[in-house]
C-alpha cells in the first residue's frame, strides 16, 4: 500500500453502498469520468457499457425498476498494481425486489481502480456469474436437500 | 489495430488455442511466472484460484474431467492502463465433451464467456496475471434459450 492512499476496499464498499442506496449520483462519483475508455460489464449484458451516459441510464433503469437493491461485497482481494492503479476482486451478493418478490444471487467481480487526486475511481468493472449450468444444478440440489416431502401442496387439495 | 491490441490479440489466440490439445503447460507459459499471487477465475469454479498451486491443480483436473475442449476468441480490446500493465477484454466460445463412461455417448456442450484479463509486460512480451471468465447470468441465458426456440419454431415471425 502506498502511503497516503486510502485502501481500495473503501472504494469497493462505497460502490456497493451506492448501489444499495439506489444512489446513481454517488455511484457515478466513484467512476473515472476522465477515462473515456472505461468499461462497465453487468452480469446480464453480452457487451459492456462504454460511456458515463450509458452507465447512468443503466443504473437509473435498474434503480427505478426495483423497490429494493442490495449489493454486499465479500472476500475482497485487492492489490495495488502501481502507486496509481489498484485491482479488486470479490464475490458480490446481490438482491433486488419488486412487487413480484425478491431475486438474488452471487457473482464474481473484477474492478480496476485509478487514483485521482488521492481518491480511487473505478475505470473497469466486470461481473462474472457462475456458469448457468452449475447455477441450475445447484438449484436442483437445493430442492433435493429439502426432500420429497416438501412437495408444494395447494390448499384446495389438502 | 494498435500494436498493443495486435500483440495481445495474438497472445490471447495462442492462449485459447492451447485448449485444443489441453496444453496447460503452454497456457502457463503465457502467465507472469514472477507473480506470486496470480488469480484465475474460471466460470465453473465456485471460488477464485489464487496462487500457482491452485491454478496448477485446476489445470491438472481439467484433463480428467474433459474428453475434448476447443475454444475461439473474438472482440478483443486492449489498452495500457499503467506503465507496463494492460487491461484486455475478449469473448470466448468454448466447446467441450465431458469425460464419462466410454459406453455412454456424450454430446458436446458449448457456451460463450466474457473475459477480463490483466497483463504485465515482461522481457518475453505480455503475460497474464489476472484472468476472469464470466458468462451472462442464468436469467439472461434462459431468455437467450427461449429466443432461440422462438426462432426455431416461428422463423421470420419471431
Amino acid at each position: 500500500m502506498t502511503k497516503g492512499f486510502v485502501p481500495i476496499e473503501e472504494g469497493v464498499r462505497a460502490w456497493t453502498k451506492a448501489w444499495s442506496a439506489r444512489d446513481t449520483e454517488s455511484l457515478l462519483a466513484l467512476w473515472d469520468a476522465e477515462d473515456d475508455a472505461a468499461t462497465y460489464l453487468p452480469a446480464e449484458r453480452s457487451a459492456p457499457l462504454t460511456d458515463v451516459d450509458a452507465i447512468r441510464a443503466y443504473a437509473d433503469d435498474l434503480c427505478g425498476l426495483f423497490d429494493v437493491v442490495r449489493h454486499r461485497p465479500e472476500q475482497i482481494l485487492s492489490r495495488q498494481i502501481s502507486p496509481s492503479t489498484g485491482l479488486a476482486f470479490y464475490t458480490l451478493s446481490w438482491m433486488v425486489k419488486d412487487r413480484r418478490g425478491p431475486i438474488g444471487g452471487t457473482c464474481r467481480v473484477t474492478s480496476v481502480w485509478r487514483s485521482r487526486k488521492g481518491a480511487w475511481r473505478c475505470c473497469h468493472y466486470a461481473e462474472a456469474p457462475l456458469a448457468p449450468l452449475l447455477e441450475l444444478q445447484g438449484f436442483y440440489e437445493a430442492i433435493a436437500r429439502d426432500g420429497v416431502d416438501h412437495i408444494l401442496r395447494r390448499p384446495s387439495h389438502s | 489495430m494498435s500494436d498493443l491490441r495486435h500483440d495481445i490479440t495474438r497472445l490471447v489466440e495462442e492462449y485459447v488455442g492451447y485448449s485444443e490439445t489441453m496444453d496447460f503447460a503452454g497456457k502457463k507459459r503465457l502467465w507472469d511466472q514472477d507473480d506470486p499471487m496470480p488469480l484465475l477465475m474460471p466460470e465453473e469454479a465456485h471460488a477464485p484460484l489464487v496462487g500457482w498451486d491452485a491454478i496448477d491443480a485446476y489445470w491438472s483436473q481439467s484433463r480428467v474431467v474433459m474428453d475434448s475442449l476447443e475454444s475461439r476468441s473474438a472482440n478483443h480490446t486492449a489498452r495500457e492502463i499503467d506503465a507496463g500493465v494492460a487491461l484486455a477484454t475478449y469473448d470466448m466460445r468454448w466447446r467441450s465433451t465431458l469425460a464419462g463412461p466410454k459406453e455412454l455417448k456424450r454430446k458436446p456442450i458449448s457456451a460463450d464467456v466474457r473475459v477480463t484479463a490483466l497483463l504485465r509486460h515482461k522481457p518475453d512480451g505480455w503475460r497474464f496475471f489476472h484472468l476472469m471468465e464470466g458468462p451472462v447470468d442464468l436469467l439472461t441465458m434462459a431468455r437467450q434459450a427461449h429466443a432461440r426456440h422462438a426462432k426455431d419454431l416461428f422463423g421470420q415471425d419471431a
